[in-house]
């Protein structure tokens, strides 16, 4: 029995070896071309590499926007709140998020993972936890100054529908328009602001909304909101009232937008050349930020209580 | 400057392995242990000392923090003993075939060890548990500056296992004070160093066995295992677990062999660093206590040293993890893994979960694309154990693999989570840190009773203690 057992232990070891080398060339062989293809790349491209799409730019975006430690909360969408695969990418992003942005503290979002834990510390009302767990911005009812980070995709829907249950009332916002690759900062900020970002009202685009009669497109004029008068969708006029974009600093403008809650409520800063970094500070303890967003791959929201 | 500062990370604690080496000289054998053991030691003791700074309330300046281990090991390189390894004779000439062999089989164990090297430092931080856990507590470790962070005590970073002891967090801390950044791409080259170490160490195992060449080959059959080689770049505790476990079982084996106390004092440390590296070396540190006292009574003039060697062995081992074992249960940071509710519900329920478990892990050891026929040999290998008597090192190295998946069946058994999602996030993971003591194993039963060709360790016969 011994020997037979023996001579298999060495027959088996004599295929493992057969599978060992295998195995081993083929790690040998793809080192060259991961060599080839990584080595010439600073960290930063590979981070990027080995990310999604978007990932490491919301990052840096996020750093930029904060550069005090401060809360910040990765909205998690899940597509399906059963999904698994759906659940382990949430997580992965906030996991990633909560890395690359310490010493920010990295909420979770748009996900019951960890809410409870969250309650009982003390960061959110333990009331909202229904709410929370069917998948509500907590951000009325935060208790610190909230960062909020966004991915995309399926992003938007969930955003808004989320924002429009709330009753937003008033909002101040300082938009500050910036491209991710420093290389193209050359474009003049004022320029870039009336070129490449749009506002989009009610579910219109930019054409379509002055198509419709119901903006100049101009960005300018006071108030803009003469431009909400009257809207396409059922929602009563007058939602919207802007003032004209003040140039409050180098790349930034104030915008005030005061939104009288119903209807749609839809209002969209849409980047059409980079991303929109917008700072949105609440009037009232009760505001929210607009939906904001962009044309490409990510956005960064920041709202703060007063 | 950069890569002088990055050689710097990663040497010194290898130095200070290796001026404790030389402060136990008896205990080595063969200078691939010594030097397979010495960065996980060095690691773990600086490591130790960062803590040490941390709970005192000094700061982490690398070059305060490289004082003292500096001052040791000059010590102890000065006031150390030549090892054994220095004073074999002088070995006979081997015919070329051999010579070509062993040149040959090296190179390919270079040319792996060497990739994982050059992947690692290709790729930056990846892995779940890289970014949840071990270069997330790295990271809030460095930009706090101390152990003290409110990081671990804080609820939305929970997710990062704040009971995980901060051997690696620290160490990838240190990798980055020495460079003066954060930077998680040289931080990735830790990972292939403790890949080099634990061929290393199952090297110097297996030519006490038979064969360089052959001990070359079991070497380079486990260097190729693709799990192994997959966390050789990934930043995951896993393979250092795996490693410091291998290092302390064959330091226990050349203690039982021995008898001396230099040797229980460096598997015990070996052992210790593995708990202070994940919770499971803890427990598998306890096991070994068990059978440290096992393996001393066994011995013919042992009995009367059973008791007084498995308390050394303890309180030497424990010395090592125990401070923060302390610390985190000062705050209140409790393992949940098991707990009484769940061990009584396991138990209730046990023969359906050890369906489960037995199922998962005869699923997990067939999985060629990740383990080869590692497991499967592992078995034969262990069958061929009990007809064997005389080989001792076969029993010793089956028994630590068998220990250890005993133990993890029993957490699984008992365990509060989720069973089958706890199977399938960690098997293949727990698996690992038992693959180099399965080689081990698969090696002692393939060479029990071989001699070995050239270069004889020491004059007890090879496969027998």
């Amino acid at each position: 029995m011994q020997g037979w057992l023996l001579r298999a232990l060495w027959i088996g070891l004599l295929a493992s070896g057969l599978i060992a080398a295998a195995h081993a060339l083929s790690f040998v062989r793809d080192l060259p071309s991961a060599y080839s293809r990584l080595s010439p790349l600073s960290l930063e491209e590979r981070r990027r590499l080995l990310h999604e799409d978007g990932f490491m730019e919301l990052m840096e975006a996020a750093r930029r926007a904060f550069p005090e430690p401060r809360t910040v909360a990765v909205w998690v969408p899940e597509a399906d709140p059963g999904a698994l695969a759906d659940l382990v990418r949430a997580a992965e992003r906030w996991y990633k998020a909560g890395y690359y942005l310490y010493p920010h503290r990295v909420l979770p979002l748009g996900s019951a993972w960890g809410l409870p834990d969250l309650a009982a510390a003390g960061l959110l009302d333990p009331a909202l936890l229904p709410l929370l767990e069917a998948r509500y911005l907590p951000l009325s009812r935060a208790t610190e100054p909230l960062g909020i980070l966004a991915f995309r995709p399926r992003i938007r829907d969930r955003l808004e529908s989320a924002l429009l249950d709330q009753t937003a009332v008033a909002t101040s916002q300082v938009v500050d328009v910036r491209r991710p690759l420093e290389q193209r900062l050359d474009v003049p900020v004022a320029e870039a602001w009336l070129s490449s970002i749009d506002l989009e009202i009610d579910g219109l685009t930019r054409d379509e909304a002055i198509g419709a009669g119901i903006w100049d497109g101009s960005g300018r004029g006071s108030p803009l909101g003469q431009a909400v008068r009257r809207g396409p969708s059922p929602a009563p006029p007058e939602r919207f009232v802007f003032t004209p974009p003040i140039r409050v600093g180098s790349g930034q403008f104030l915008l005030r937008i005061s939104h009288r809650g119903g209807g749609d409520g839809t209002v969209r800063v849409r980047g059409r050349a980079g991303y929109v970094w917008l700072r949105a500070f609440a009037v009232e303890p009760a505001a929210l930020p607009l939906a904001i967003h962009d044309a490409g791959t990510l956005f960064v929201v920041e709202t703060a209580r007063p | 400057m950069t890569a002088l500062r990055v050689l710097a990370a990663l040497g010194f604690p290898l130095l200070v392995g290796l001026g404790v080496a030389r402060a136990l000289p008896a205990v080595w054998g063969s200078s691939p242990l010594r030097w397979g053991a010495a960065f996980g030691l060095g690691s773990g003791l600086l490591t130790l000392e960062m803590f040490a700074f941390a709970l005192a309330g000094l700061s982490w300046d690398p070059l305060g923090l490289a004082l003292l281990p500096t001052a040791c090991a000059a010590a102890a390189v000065v006031l150390g003993g030549r090892t054994e390894g220095s004073r074999q004779p002088a070995r006979p000439a081997l015919p070329p075939w051999r010579r070509v062999t062993r040149i040959g089989l090296t190179l390919v164990l270079v040319l792996l060890a060497g990739g994982s090297f050059v992947r690692a430092g290709l790729t930056p931080l990846s892995s779940w548990d890289g970014f949840a856990i071990w270069g997330f507590k790295a990271k809030a470790l460095y930009v706090d500056g101390t152990v003290a962070g409110g990081f671990l005590l804080d609820p939305v970073r929970g997710y990062s296992h704040p009971d995980y002891p901060l051997h690696l967090p620290l160490l990838m801390a240190w990798v980055f004070l020495v460079l003066g950044e954060w930077h998680d791409g040289f931080v990735m080259l830790l990972f292939p160093a403790f890949y080099a170490s634990l061929l290393l160490v199952c090297y110097a195992m297996l030519a006490r066995l038979g064969p360089p060449e052959v001990a070359l080959l079991f070497t380079l059959g486990l260097a190729s295992v693709p799990q192994l080689l997959d966390h050789a770049s990934a930043a995951m505790a896993d393979l250092p677990l795996a490693y410091h476990l291998t290092a302390g079982v064959a330091l226990l084996v050349r203690y039982l062999e021995r008898g001396d106390r230099s040797t229980l004092l460096a598997a015990a440390l070996m052992m210790g660093v593995a708990g202070w590296t994940k919770n499971e070396g803890m427990a598998i540190f306890a096991v070994a206590a068990l059978w440290i006292g096992a393996g001393t009574v066994m011995r013919e003039d042992g009995r009367r040293k059973a008791l007084s060697d498995t308390l050394t062995f303890a309180a030497a081992g424990g010395a090592v993890f125990l401070p923060w074992l302390g610390w985190r249960l000062s705050f209140g940071l409790t393992t949940d893994l098991v707990t009484a509710p769940s061990a009584l519900a396991g138990l209730a329920s046990a023969p359906g979960r050890l369906v489960l478990i037995a199922t998962a892990l005869a699923t997990e050891a067939t999985h060629l694309s990740r383990w080869n026929l590692l497991w499967p040999l592992f078995l034969l290998a262990s069958l061929l154990a009990l007809g064997r008597w005389r080989a001792r090192s076969l029993h010793l190295y089956a028994a630590a693999a068998w220990s250890g998946i005993g133990l993890y069946g029993l957490v699984y058994l008992l365990s509060a989570r989720d069973l089958p999602w706890l199977l399938s996030t960690s098997l293949d993971r727990l698996l690992l840190h038992l693959a180099p003591l399965a080689v081990l194993t698969i090696g002692s039963a393939a060479l029990a009773g071989r001699r070995p060709a050239a270069d004889p360790p020491d004059s007890r016969r090879p496969g027998e203690l």
